[in-house]
């Protein structure tokens, strides 16, 4: 069981992933990351990346599952507390005949095996705690290597939000040129940076293709394709700057 | 209570959603664990958790600690006296030798 999949690990996406497609569906961040990426720009940390992902993969992490050995304990202990009453319901009947002189053979053999199980039954609980102890030990291990790998897992991540930040920042201003090109979008509701951003997101996405250097041709969704025809007569080519295909709902509209 | 510790990122989520959506059970949050209330109730929602998420999710179960009933004055006193020394940079060892304070050495090797 590894539960859901962990996303950090992954190398960064192709830019052709993140803006293959309008509206892209992610972040003006991540577009912008994958703009500045396509134009051969690189972050200073990622060497530092590389090598957490390299690390991060390096890392075995032992499987922790003590069900088997908790269940052990548990019968075991449940057996001894059934075999301790049984012993003292035998004691009382040894006691119950003497006092009344009665025959006392048969209960004293039962009293005897009763005994020896319940000895047997100690022996099987010492054994199964003394197990569930040593698989602990093992578990400790296995969960300080998982530890580490979380540990990571989160520093790669914030290095990745850095390296964001830093290709981000290097592009913003080639960003507000491209911004400039799209129609009815006035440059000045990008601000200074990122954070300022405060046009429509499906005019930043069109930017960021725009700024983007792709190979593949872009897919146009409907919306994005209405979107672009209110606003001006130019072809969605001239303004993504790339080659362009309609996806399907389009042709229908 | 039962201290529950994630080591996976979705594990952690997972135990975030949980504390959020079940408040009443749950008796402290930490960054990648928490605490519940001993009740059958946060047992299930614990176990669930390690269900979906399996090693990644350890439960244990703590109790409340009284060191009027699990130590013996000389170890109070020691911590006592230890805390309030008057020479921050000297370790506990030095600080025991030659004294009545009980040898860290001799404390190690016993179980509460």
């Amino acid at each position: 069981m590894t539960g859901a999949p962990e996303p950090r690990d992954h190398p960064v996406p192709a830019p052709a992933t993140v803006l293959g497609r309008v509206p892209t569906g992610t972040s003006l961040r991540r577009e912008l990351a994958a703009a500045a990426r396509s134009r051969g720009y690189t972050s200073s940390v990622r060497d530092e990346c590389r090598r957490l992902r390299e690390e991060i993969e390096s890392i075995e992490v032992g499987a922790v599952d003590l069900a088997a050995a908790r269940r052990r304990v548990a019968a075991a202990s449940g057996e001894e507390e059934r075999l301790k009453e049984r012993v003292a319901a035998l004691r009382g009947d040894v006691r119950a005949r003497r006092a009344v002189e009665a025959e006392t053979e048969e209960a004293l053999a039962d009293l005897e095996t009763a005994a020896a199980e319940l000895s047997n039954a100690q022996t099987e609980r010492i054994a199964a705690e003394q197990a569930l102890e040593r698989a602990r030990e093992r578990a400790a291990a296995a969960r300080d290597e998982r530890e580490r790998r979380l540990e990571l897992r989160d520093r790669l991540g914030n290095r990745r939000r850095e390296a964001r930040r830093g290709l981000v920042a290097d592009v913003y201003p080639a960003f507000r040129g491209a911004l400039a090109a799209v129609p009815g979008v006035r440059p000045a509701t990008a601000g200074a940076s990122a954070s300022e951003y405060d046009g429509p997101p499906l005019a930043a996405s069109i930017a960021a293709v725009r700024l983007a250097d792709l190979d593949a041709p872009v897919t146009l969704g409907a919306e994005a394709a209405h979107w672009l025809a209110v606003r001006g007569a130019r072809a969605p080519e001239a303004v993504l700057d790339a080659p362009v295909v309609r996806s399907d709902a389009e042709r229908d509209t | 209570m039962l201290l529950i510790v994630t080591y996976s990122e979705a594990a952690r989520t997972g135990l975030r959603n949980l504390c959020r959506r079940h408040e009443e059970p749950v008796v402290r949050r930490f960054g990648r664990a928490a605490l519940l209330e001993a009740t059958e109730y946060a047992a299930f929602l614990a176990v669930r958790l390690r269900e979906t998420h399996g090693g990644d999710v350890q439960i244990e179960r703590t109790e409340p600690f009284n060191e009027f009933v699990a130590l013996d004055e000389s170890v109070r006193g020691a911590a006592r006296a230890y805390a309030n020394r008057e020479t921050a940079a000297t370790p506990y060892a030095a600080f025991a030798a030659g004294t009545e304070h009980p040898d860290p050495e001799r404390l190690k090797g016993e179980e509460l």
